[in-house]
């Protein structure tokens, strides 16, 4: 996946959230892991990369191309992506398998019996068809997190963004919902996550970003940044968050 | 099997002591007030009753599809991107609904109606009736949008809704599930209010009975027939509305 960041900033009222984010990606990152302490900017980036939310300053390419600034361009970005939230985010009102085939249908174009044809396939890839006729509520967290990335991944995106997958999940669901990101990965999907769990970013990511009060701290391949890491701010943070 | 049966003898039961306890307190009044029955002037005008039944149930299902759209247009107009836009429907509602209905009906008759020419009554008062409930309901509706959680915008943007999809498939559906109890007491409400309207003389329910009441001497022969006839309009609405909230129930 091809990301860079130019002079990134983002306010929210007057906490700086992102003070300047200088980044490229290397080529041949299919997996950008992003760490830091909470409220660092890890979220906010994201939501910058992935269209739902706009820099004050700053420029960020995905693809070899600028993010737009105008809705309506940047909807047309969002419809190539996929974002999957710490709380799962599904619509409550409606059943596992129409979460997933309304998307389909009527941003995507899909006609109703592919849709329901491919949102059945995906949730039975995800070991859920016997859930899909369930609403959320009915559903476990683990549950509702494989049907948030169902929904992602019905649409073919090449690109997807996960914002704290699992710090909703207990640790059984956290390994399930890990395992499924792997496994995008290898399908050749790329992702951008932003995640609490050292350990999976280390086995699965090309690349990580130590982000830490709005600063790109540190960057590079995990064997550099989680096990070697050149700053005494993310040494500190490994080892607060590695101790037991 | 079993538990399925002692339910049914369990609501059985229970329905025959609540209506043992509301037949009992009916009689237990009119006994104490000693009456003396006498229904044949409310047969004779039977079917005055029945036009005035029938007044009333059109003039409140028109109001009730027009009040409706006017509780749309208000939540539409209080997110209009005009500030005056937006003051203008807030101060309507504040109108609405810091004035009685009765003084309402009044000002809109005799001075509004009058000067934009609406001449007939039945016309008149379903268009009154439906402007003050619309207030209402445009609160309720406004507040069962805004009761649609920041994540769930979310979502609709990240899966890639537009504007009007993002209504369609999220906000309405949401929303409308938060509102239907308040709805349908307005609704429930407003059928019962319209027989406010007796004041500029439209034939409605409660007029007629009075109007008979009055022809055949009879003290309030005509009030339990008034009764029941409201309750079976409003008690569909009640009952309809339950089977939806049943349908839509789900846990956020």
């Amino acid at each position: 996946m091809k990301l860079e960041c130019r002079g990134v900033r983002r306010s929210f009222g007057t906490f700086e959230a992102l003070k300047g984010i200088d980044y490229t990606a290397p080529e041949g990152a299919r997996c950008i892991a992003v760490l830091g302490p909470s409220g660092g900017g890890k979220s906010t980036l994201l939501r910058l990369c992935a269209g739902l939310d706009v820099p004050d300053a700053g420029q960020i390419a995905v693809a070899g191309t600028d993010l737009p600034r105008e809705e309506s361009a940047l909807r047309g970005y969002r419809r190539t992506v996929g974002t999957v939230f710490q709380a799962f985010n599904l619509f409550p009102h409606l059943s596992a398998l129409e979460n997933i085939v309304i998307p389909l249908m009527h941003v995507h174009r899909v006609p109703p019996s592919e849709a329901a044809e491919r949102a059945a396939a995906t949730l039975a890839r995800f070991g859920l068809e016997e859930h899909a006729h369930k609403r959320p509520a009915a559903l476990s967290g683990g549950q509702r997190q494989r049907v948030a990335i169902a929904r992602t991944v019905a649409t073919h995106a090449r690109l997807l963004f996960f914002d704290e997958p699992t710090s909703a999940l207990d640790p059984v669901m956290t390994a399930e919902v890990l395992a499924l990101i792997e496994e995008l990965k290898s399908d050749g999907t790329a992702l951008f996550v932003v995640s609490h769990e050292i350990g999976f970013a280390r086995k699965v990511a090309d690349e990580v970003l130590f982000l830490s009060d709005g600063r790109l701290v540190e960057h590079g391949p995990p064997q550099q940044v989680i096990d070697a890491p050149s700053t005494a701010e993310c040494r500190a943070f490994l080892e607060k968050v590695l101790r037991y | 099997m079993n538990a399925k049966r002692s339910n049914l003898w369990r609501t059985v039961g229970n329905t025959t002591i609540a209506l043992l306890f509301y037949s009992g307190a009916l009689v237990f009044f009119f006994a104490r007030i000693d009456y003396n029955w006498d229904w044949r002037g409310v047969w004779e005008f039977r079917t005055k009753l029945l036009q005035g039944w029938v007044a009333t149930l059109l003039v409140s299902s028109g109001a009730l599809v027009l009040s409706a759209a006017i509780g749309a247009l208000l939540v539409l107009l209080q997110r209009a991107p005009f500030g005056a836009v937006r003051l203008i429907a807030r101060w309507y509602v504040e109108l609405i609904r810091g004035t009685p209905l009765l003084v309402q009906i009044l000002i809109f008759f005799y001075v509004i109606a009058n000067a934009v020419g609406v001449d007939n009554r039945f016309v008149a008062g379903m268009i009154i009736l439906a402007m003050f409930a619309g207030a209402y309901i445009g609160e309720i509706l406004r507040g069962g949008v805004e009761s649609v959680a920041a994540s769930q915008l979310d979502a609709a943007r990240a899966v890639g809704f537009d504007a009007g999809q993002t209504w369609r498939f999220v906000i309405l559906p949401q929303a409308l599930r938060q509102s239907l109890p308040a709805l349908a007491g307005q609704f429930v409400s407003l059928v019962k209010d319209s027989s406010l309207l007796s004041v500029i003389a439209i034939g409605e329910f409660t007029l007629n009975v009075r109007e008979v009441n009055n022809f055949t001497s009879g003290a309030f022969e005509g009030f339990l027939p008034l009764a029941i006839g409201y309750l079976i309009i409003t008690l569909p609405i009640s009952l309809w509305s339950r089977s939806l909230e049943e349908r839509f129930r789900y846990e956020t």
